[in-house]
């Protein structure tokens, strides 16, 4: 309900919040330019820190507070000598200028790079290191790790690999029966999985299970200021907590991409003897179709995919921030680089095979 | 003889059993702490106080007895009631609980946009000034990892003042702080009360803390199930009838 512009600017006895948001929205104009010249107080008893920030809102815009009360003026100066002299500049961020903000992320960008591969070259030293001096391996850390990322994962990997095959061999089945060449779903099932997509699932599988699992661990960690601990110990978080990590994830991964590799199998032989193949057959088709230089190819590379992907995931909770959402960043961006680096890494595995005739 | 007190009972505890679970810390736990009054907790490490502190806020029900904020049970009130009474005390955990997604201006806005019809600007300008009397305006962009641990207690106040309660609760506010940083939260901590006519429940066993601020201290020991002995600081440290008291206003060992 609007009201007559006279009384409108008598403030009440009581200005507390109720009252104050009740008295503002009758005068929806109020914290608005034009701003009234003056207002009468002389009512004013009681004010909590609702009134005071409209008192201090107005005063601020060139109102005159009138017949303000002893007490409360004095409320009103506390608040305003504790803000007095810090001007709204304080609080609002500075903004900087388009060629700055260029050159700052061109910094940013190349210092992580740098940090990364100094990151990089640390963990191969003290991995090396550790190869003349097993004191500086950590073995009980390893073995947690491998158990944790390796042996624990087998049912899971064994699922998705059997699955992959099944599924394989079924959706080809069916096209190569149109052709009366159904007889090939097992050297097609078999190049696949062995060449391919028994270690790119792997991959994926540990880069989702034991990656994300590094950086929570190790984010956590730095949040509890646990690496910073280390570090003024002396020791290096590098040698201590991520060379055993990276090392069980490293020998985790071939392990388990060849045990998904033979569930794959093992799914693709379950098809074909649904269609009235004999297992003979079937590993005839194998051995005729997958050499022994894709098992050792794959093999190859599966050593180098599980030490890019749990070494990027320590990396991610190493450089986590601090605050609660930290460790959920370094996790995102753990399974993110993880599975990113596994597609670049067999784009490049693909030229380097294709340029040695592999 | 003292005149006896009339003003308000804001907090009233009444045979309070008080532990998590059905393994009661203290069985029988009775105090009353009224308007304007600064009021320490005390007692040895683990033995309740921080459960009692639990309890008084609602966070955790107690096993036995009744809890009155301002004549209302607190373990019993359920929905509106209840958000009412939540609406009476700000609380400052021990290590500030300041949200760190947040920057220091917007964790004190939170509870005015998310409790209050205020307009916008008004909101700004109430937050602002809590932040101001705490001393922390030209941190309001900060985010609370870039803060010092008592600018980390001072701004978690200011967001407890926000809604201007009329009971502020206080877990270890000097704990990990320098004596000076400690002094000037008490001094907050007093200006604040004395200004506002506010009641602060403080627990702490910090011994400079309670004598510069204090108008009683609660001793809570195991032994006795509850309050041993309660009074003012001096009173404790020189005629508490109590041995454990006295050694420990005195910082002597039994």
């Amino acid at each position: 309900m609007p009201v007559p512009e006279a009384q409108s600017l008598r403030l009440p006895e009581t200005l507390d919040r109720p009252a104050v948001t009740d008295w503002v929205a009758r005068r929806p104009a109020l914290l608005r330019a034009p701003f009234p010249k003056s207002l009468d107080c002389s009512a004013l008893k009681r004010v909590d820190s609702a009134g005071l920030a409209l008192l201090i809102f107005l005063r601020g815009r060139g109102v005159a507070l009138d017949g303000l009360p002893d007490g409360v003026a004095a409320s009103l100066r506390v608040c305003e000598e504790a803000a007095a002299g810090v001007g709204d500049a304080a609080s609002a961020p500075r903004r900087e200028g388009f060629v700055t903000a260029l050159g700052r992320a061109l910094c940013e960008t190349f210092a992580a790079w740098g940090d990364a591969l100094a990151y990089l070259g640390e963990l191969l030293w003290w991995w090396g290191a550790s190869l003349f001096r097993p004191r500086l391996f950590r073995w009980g850390d390893f073995c947690v790790a491998f158990y944790r990322g390796g042996v624990q994962a087998l049912p899971v990997v064994g699922l998705i690999g059997f699955l992959l095959g099944l599924i394989l061999a079924f959706q080809s089945a069916m096209p190569l029966r149109m052709f009366g060449a159904e007889g090939f779903v097992g050297g097609l099932v078999g190049i696949a999985l062995v060449r391919e997509l028994g270690l790119i699932i792997t991959a994926i599988l540990v880069t989702g299970r034991t990656g994300s699992a590094f950086a929570a661990e190790l984010g956590t960690m730095k949040v509890n200021e646990e690496i910073d601990a280390l570090e003024t110990m002396g020791l290096r978080p590098v040698r201590f907590l991520v060379v055993p990590r990276v090392a069980a994830g490293t020998f985790a991964l071939p392990v388990l991409a060849l045990f998904a590799t033979l569930c794959g199998l093992l799914g693709g032989w379950f098809v074909m003897a649904i269609l009235g193949f004999t297992l003979s057959y079937f590993v005839d088709q194998l051995t005729a179709f997958v050499g022994i230089g894709d098992l050792i190819g794959s093999f190859a590379k599966s050593f180098v995919f599980g030490f890019a992907v749990s070494a990027v995931g320590c990396r991610c909770g190493l450089t986590a921030g601090r605050d609660a959402g930290a460790v959920g960043t370094a996790t995102t961006s753990a399974v993110v680089l993880g599975i990113v680096l596994t597609a670049v890494l067999e784009g490049l595995f693909a030229v380097v095979f294709f340029a040695m005739g592999w | 003889m003292e005149p006896p007190d009339t003003r308000d009972i804001m907090i009233s505890c009444r045979h309070v059993a008080s532990g998590y679970g059905s393994k009661p810390l203290m069985s029988d736990i009775n105090l009353e702490i009224r308007r304007g009054e600064i009021v320490f907790i005390l007692g040895g490490s683990g033995c309740g106080k921080s459960t009692l502190l639990r309890h008084m806020i609602g966070q955790v029900p107690q096993i036995g007895g009744t809890i009155l904020i301002k004549g209302v049970d607190i373990a019993a009130a359920r929905g509106a009631e209840r958000d009412a009474l939540r609406r009476v005390f700000g609380v400052m955990y021990q290590s500030g609980a300041l949200f760190g997604n947040l920057s220091v201006l917007d964790n004190v806005l939170l509870p005015l946009e998310e409790f209050t019809d205020l307009p916008a600007p008004l909101r700004l300008e109430t937050a602002r000034l809590w932040l101001a009397r705490v001393g922390l305006l030209p941190q309001a962009s900060m985010m609370p990892a870039d803060l010092s641990g008592g600018m980390k207690k001072r701004a978690a106040i200011a967001r407890a003042m926000a809604l201007d309660p009329e009971i502020l609760f206080l877990d270890e506010p000097g704990a990990g702080l320098d004596p000076v940083t400690s002094a000037r939260l008490d001094s907050l901590i007093l200006s604040l009360s004395r200004d506002l006519g506010m009641t602060v429940v403080i627990i702490s066993h910090e011994l400079a803390s309670i004598e510069a601020i204090a108008d009683r201290a609660v001793y809570l020991d195991r032994s006795v199930n509850g309050v041993l002995d309660a009074g003012t600081p001096a009173w404790l440290r020189d005629e508490s009838p109590h041995a454990a008291v006295r050694a420990f206003f005195n910082r002597r060992p039994d």
